[in-house]
Order: structure tokens, then sequence, then C-alpha cells
């Protein structure tokens, strides 16, 4: 086992970097700018049943510290990510993948899981229940724990994959959503998705994003991340993949140290499509920088309970 | 990606600088760069910006000065470096049998027409070149253009050329082919004259190639990122509201 391996979900990870949904596309584009397999694993862009078209534009808007972003789902679909771009991604990609599944009500998500659970590629599926952008589905389910608990017990039962489930920070207490997406049969939990926001145009007097909120990211929602991921893992006992604003192999120990087993990295990949790269090299210098003889030994280390353990 | 070292920064007309670049590897007419501004997390995203000539390591760009983050580009000097994402999108498709061509550029579209029309003088076509701007102090590249092409000019106020819009210059109609470039205004006017040309788009960006899904549209044959299957279309392929 490496400085830098990570069990999670029975497998052995090679290091705890993984690129966010939506993102990283489905990979194709950054394999032009890296090897992909110094990756962990990678997370697909949202798939839904059929095509998405998404948001109309400006879906972007930068703020300090971050950007926003309305893109609403947009994916060719389900048949076209089995037919076209999985055996694409499988030149690129040898590593098992995490397929993050969307859908208006819950029988969409379960039409994706019955269609992706014969794909090999993928090692699990992560279930977004917080996208911020589309009217149904996306964080109806992931703000209301009767809806999140159902959908998730559901998706269990077709699901051939271990199945993760991406929380919402969008709620009152993300600890009463995790634990009842845990109690219904989530194996892991990805946490945070994007806070809702918004950006004004003072010249012309409007929302600058066409669906006028958006979901904030970037370094400005890091600290917010970090506390839930901190409170959930005290709460839960299913793995975490904890993201918000990783920019640097620091941002990604101080996850580790609140308790997350493995990392998220979202729009730093946009700014510098080398950031997870650049990430996975930085993190042994600095695991022993810290004092630590492996990643696997600091997760939770933050927490006071671990302390008295140590 | 590439660390660029800016040559010059200077005032080049109203609220437009023009920047030079070396370091840089060879582009095509239309393609642009991703250009990270500062190194801190306050600029958090690239800027893309259109490449006005790309010759041997140099790049130049125009850049019109709107917000925060153009503003502040306004202040690097000469031996600053600059972390640019290059060679990005598509570029104009030239046709060398092509001959009756003709440019047309709007405000800050007229920018990458420079590197499109000496492109074109190299193969020995001369177009001609029509240039629509808001008034005189603004109007720019007119000289540039004039050695490599026939140039129209107009202005909303009249203080240059014609006083008008450039798209009611109905001399352009008469040429076969078209590149077009400037507000979407601007291109749908013209698109419902005569799709007989190329059109490049802009929109605000995430990445620039091809991630993110920022700058998507529809075009008759599907969405389409502006960034990675653009900026660059067939006016015949784009959908007008």
């Amino acid at each position: 086992m490496g400085i830098m391996t990570v069990s999670f979900l029975g497998w052995t990870l090679d290091n705890p970097i993984i690129p966010a949904s939506g993102t990283f596309g489905f990979g194709l584009e950054y394999a032009s700018f890296f090897d992909l397999n110094q990756l962990g694993s990678l997370t697909t862009k949202a798939i839904t049943a059929r095509p998405r078209f998404g948001n109309p534009t400006p879906r972007i808007a930068e703020v300090p510290g971050g950007m926003l972003n309305a893109i609403g789902l947009q994916n060719p679909g389900v048949d076209d990510v089995i037919e076209v771009i999985l055996p694409k991604l499988a030149q690129v990609f040898q590593k098992p993948i995490i397929a993050n599944i969307a859908g208006s009500v819950v029988e969409e998500y379960l039409e994706v899981i019955d269609k992706l659970n014969s794909e090999p590629q993928i090692g699990a599926f992560e279930i977004n229940i917080s996208c911020p952008n589309v009217q149904e589905g996306g964080m109806v389910f992931g703000t209301n724990a009767t809806l999140a608990s159902d959908l998730v017990r559901r998706s269990k039962q077709h699901s051939r994959k271990p199945l993760i489930v991406k929380l919402s920070p969008n709620v009152t207490n993300i600890v009463d959503i995790a634990r009842a997406v845990e109690d219904a049969g989530a194996d892991a939990l990805s946490l945070i998705n994007t806070l809702v926001g918004m950006a004004i145009d003072r010249e012309k007097a409007r929302p600058v994003l066409a669906n006028k909120f958006g979901g904030l990211s970037g370094p400005a929602i890091k600290p917010v991340a970090l506390r839930m991921v901190f409170q959930v893992f005290e709460q839960v006992s299913i793995p975490i993949i904890g993201m918000g604003g990783v920019m640097t192999a620091e941002d990604a120990i101080d996850f580790i140290l609140a308790g997350a087993t493995a990392v998220g990295v979202g729009s730093a990949n946009l700014r510098d499509p080398f950031a997870c790269p650049k990430i996975i090299e930085a993190l042994p210098g600095l695991i022993q920088h810290l004092g630590w003889s492996n990643i696997k030994s600091m997760i939770g280390g933050a927490h006071e309970k671990r302390h008295h353990r140590l | 990606m590439s660390r660029l070292v800016v040559q010059s920064n200077q005032w080049f007309a109203d609220k437009v600088y023009q920047m030079v670049l070396s370091g840089a590897k060879p582009h095509e007419p239309g393609q642009f760069v991703m250009v990270e501004i500062s190194k801190g997390i306050d600029f958090f995203l690239r800027r893309p910006f259109s490449i006005a000539d790309s010759k041997n390591d140099r790049l130049t760009l125009l850049y019109k000065v709107i917000g925060r983050g153009t503003s502040y580009m306004t202040t690097l000097i000469p031996g600053d470096t600059l972390d640019v994402l290059e060679q990005l999108g598509n570029g104009f498709r030239i046709d060398p049998n092509r001959q009756d061509v003709c440019l047309i550029g709007g405000g800050s579209g007229v920018f990458p027409l420079l590197g499109l029309a000496r492109r074109l003088h190299e193969r020995g076509i001369r177009p001609t070149a029509f240039l629509g701007f808001d008034t005189k102090q603004s109007a720019c590249l007119i000289s540039e253009l004039s050695r490599v092409c026939q140039v129209a000019i107009t202005t909303m106020d009249g203080t240059l050329g014609e006083m008008g819009n450039v798209c009611l210059y109905q001399a352009m109609y008469q040429h076969s082919y078209y590149y077009a470039v400037g507000p979407m205004a601007m291109l749908k006017a013209i698109a419902q004259k005569t799709t007989n040309g190329q059109m490049s788009l802009e929109e605000r960006m995430g990445c620039g190639f091809g991630a993110c899904m920022g700058c998507t549209i529809m075009t008759k044959k599907g969405p389409a990122q502006i960034c990675k299957d653009g900026p660059v279309f067939s006016a015949g392929d784009l959908i007008w509201e």
C-alpha cells in the first residue's frame, strides 16, 4: 500500500483524488492534457434517461473566489453515453469510474441505473439529488429526507453497483439527510454540491445568468463544505467523498482530516485543466511534511475522538 | 498550457488595449486563447480572447476593457508572464479557390479579422472589409487592414465613414462569401440576408475546452460548444430565434 492509497467501496484507489461531476465532462477533453490514469477515479457528468440540452446562456458567471453555473444537466442521454462515450473513455482511462445519475422523477433514475448496470467500466453510481439548476428532480430530492430516502431505497433495489449519494448543502441540517440516505442503503456520500446563489448585471439591471440562479462553487465554499463533511463524518459510518473549492493538495488534506476518504476536485479543473495531476503530485510531500505516514491514517484526523484514539 | 511573456501592453483605441505576448504556439485565424490574468483566486476563471494576429512566437491580442478583469490586465507590464491555454477552437476555414470574399466586423469583432485578412492576403485573396464601430474614437485596425483589404467603415454616430449600422451596407451582400464577427444582433441581421459565410460567436465561458458545457448553443446539427465546436460556425448551421 502506497502513501496515497485509500480503500473505498471495496476498491483500492491509487490516490484519493477524483474529479467531481460536471467539471470533467466524460474525461475526454482532459485526456488531451494529461494521462487520466493518474487519477484515483473520475466522476462523469450527470447522465439522464434522455438527451438534455440544459439551460439557455449565459450559464456561467465569475464571482469573487469562485463561479456560478446553471448548466442544467446538459448531457447526450444514457443510450449515447453507452454507445459512444464509454467506449471512447475506455481507450484513455482504465480504472473504474463513477457514473453520476440524475432524473426528474424516480423512474428516470431507475431507468438510467438499469441501463448502466451492465457497463463494466462503471465502479459505482453517484445519485445526484442535489442539482440546483433544474426545475424538477435534482435538489428537490436532496432537500427532503423522505423523498431522498425513498429514491435511494428504490435505486438500491435496482443497482448492481455501490451507490454513492451526492448531497445538497442547501438544507437546514445536512446530517438529517445524510443519516436518512445511509439508513436507506447508501454505500457512500459525496458532499457538497453547489450552494444556490446569483449575480446581478448592474449595467443591465438584471440577473447575469439566464436561469437567474446558479450553483456557487470554488474556494468561496470550502469552509462550508469542510464544516459539513466534518459534521456528517461524526454521524454516519459510510465513507465520504469530500468536495467544495479544492484547488491545492493542502485543500485536499483538509477534507481528509475533516473525515473524507476521497476528495472531489471540481471547478479547479475548469480554471486549470492540470489541477488534479498537480494536486496528486504535491500530496506525498505534503503528507510527509505534516508528519503522517500515509493518507489513510489521516482520515478524520481533525476530530477530537480521533485524537483520543491516537 | 504555456507561460507567455508580455512584450507590450498599450492603449490602442478607446477602451481597447493591445497586448503582444511571446513564447506562443502558432494559431489559425479565428482560434482563441484562455488567459489566467492573475495567480490568485480573485479572478477565478480564465478570460477568453480572440487573436488579432499570430506570427512566429508572437501573439497579438486586442482586448476591450469592460470589467474588473480586463481593467486589471491593463496594469500588466513587459516582462510579466501569463499562464495561457492556447490553440483553442476551430478557426476560420479558408478555401483558396474562393476569391470573392468579404470580412464583416462589428466593434471588438473587428479584432480577429486582421489575422484572417493577412492569411487571405498570403493566399492571394484581397477581401473587402466592412467595419462597424460606435464612434471614431473606438475605431481601430483601419490602417493595418487597409494594407491587405479594401476597407469600408460605418459608425453609429457618423463621426467616421458612413453613419449607421454595418449590416445596412448593401455592398457586402454583393460578395459571394463572408466571414463575420460581432454582436449577435449584427450576425442575425446578416444571416437573415444570406447564410453564405462563416460566423464567429462569443459567449461567457467557464473552461474554453469543452468540459463545462457553459457555452452551448443549439445548431441545426444539434447542441454545440462554442469553445470547442466553434467559435466559427457555418452561418447556415446556426439557429436564430
